[in-house]
């Protein structure tokens, strides 16, 4: 039977500092860069005068590249790449913020560059979980995967704050001086990526009984279903980012508010995942995945409803607290599945 | 992480043309039940633990 963690004494920490401090200052970056580009992306569409579907494909252009590369990435980061991804990330990453800074003239220029930063992104997210491991040890690793969360966090809110705090009342922001932040910020991840060290390289060839194929894994009663909310929840925090823009000039919302109110969600998912333990315990994994999928889903519908700026404040603070608690549990379903596997 | 890219596609394609259509509001709606139908999903599917 697979066992939910418990909160018990905690053993004597083994977390490496000197690789911890870099990896957690470069997600910080990472994230808070990564939203602070894709919300003034949409702003930058939306003050271009594009029609609003551009937003849908300038999203997917975020993710196409590593649809079909993310498997073979991840292979090789799990042979002891997790810096180089992060190196080779950053420099990714820097490269589509220069062009974001330099050329953000057309529908195609904001695409082409959206595509570069998603590949940068996935070699970063990647060799981010890899390196959360890494520098927690044996016996802390959940400590240090609960410090990655919080940088995680602190990122993805800070990186909608910066957009607000820039833009004032106005409605679009200054997106020029966005991107030139945003570039800042790439450089500054590429020096710190730098100080991440990398692993010695294993050269052990894996057992083909630690590898399950998809296929598999899909088979498993209540897999497919964990799989797909998945999906759809960290896809519903994603078209949130792109979409709340949008929804802001549809509104007259000034873009501080915009940026406030996404730093709210993401404070809210803080929050949440502190008590993220305790209501697992209480509530149990499926009861609980439930009421959070439930609660995200009616705070999106009351979204969709003319509300006044207060009020969606509120919403904002819910379904930021409900999709916090909804997106690990169905993260850790996935693994939690796969492991009784 | 594949298969949230691939989310990350389809969603994002279908959001756009959506929004086309409706207006942002429409892509909410849609993302509301979307999240409802697959929490139920999930409930009805879990082995049990």
């Amino acid at each position: 039977m697979i066992e939910e963690p418990s909160a018990r004494v905690a053993p004597e920490s083994d977390i490496d500092y000197r690789l911890l401090i870099p990896f957690l200052a470069h997600v910080m970056l990472i994230q808070t860069l990564i939203l602070i580009i894709r919300i003034t992306t949409s702003y930058r569409a939306i003050e271009l005068g594009l029609p609003v579907v551009w937003l849908g494909i300038i999203a997917t252009g975020f993710a196409i590249i590593p649809v079909f590369t993310a498997l073979r990435v991840g292979r090789w980061i799990d042979r002891g790449n997790d810096a180089r991804a992060a190196w080779l990330g950053s420099a990714l990453v820097l490269v589509a913020c220069i062009g974001f800074w330099a050329w953000p003239d057309s529908a195609m220029h904001l695409l082409g560059f959206s595509v570069l930063l998603g590949f940068g992104h996935m070699f970063c997210m990647a060799g981010h979980q890899m390196l959360a491991v890494r520098s927690g040890g044996r016996r802390s690793r959940e400590t240090a995967l609960g410090y990655y969360m919080v940088a995680a966090s602190v990122g993805q809110g800070l990186g909608p704050f910066v957009v607000g705090w820039l833009g004032g009342s106005a409605a679009l922001p200054p997106t020029r001086l966005l991107f030139a932040i945003g570039l800042a910020a790439a450089a500054a991840s590429v020096i710190v990526a730098v100080l991440i060290r990398p692993a010695a390289l294993k050269a052990r060839r894996h057992d083909p009984g630690e590898f399950v194929p998809i296929g598999k894994l899909l088979t498993l009663r209540g897999f497919a279903a964990v799989m797909l909310s998945s999906v759809v929840t960290v896809t519903s925090l994603d078209l949130l980012v792109i979409y709340l823009p949008a929804l802001g000039a549809e509104r007259h919302i000034g873009s501080d508010h915009i940026g406030l109110l996404l730093t709210v969600r993401s404070l809210a998912s803080l929050v949440s995942r502190v008590f993220y333990a305790r209501l697992i315990f209480a509530i149990g994994r499926t009861p609980l995945t439930l009421t959070s999928m439930l609660g995200s889903a009616a705070a999106f519908l009351v979204l969709a409803l003319p509300l006044s700026l207060p009020t969606m404040y509120g919403i904002l603070i819910c379904l930021g607290f409900a999709m916090g608690i909804a997106s690990t549990l169905t993260l850790s379903g996935v693994m939690h599945l796969a492991a009784r596997r | 992480m594949t298969g949230n890219r691939v989310g990350q596609i389809v969603f994002p394609a279908l959001a756009g043309v959506l929004a086309a259509a409706t207006g942002v509001a429409g892509i909410l709606l849609a993302l509301g039940l979307g999240l409802a139908a697959s929490g139920i999903a999930v409930a009805m599917t879990q082995p049990p633990s």
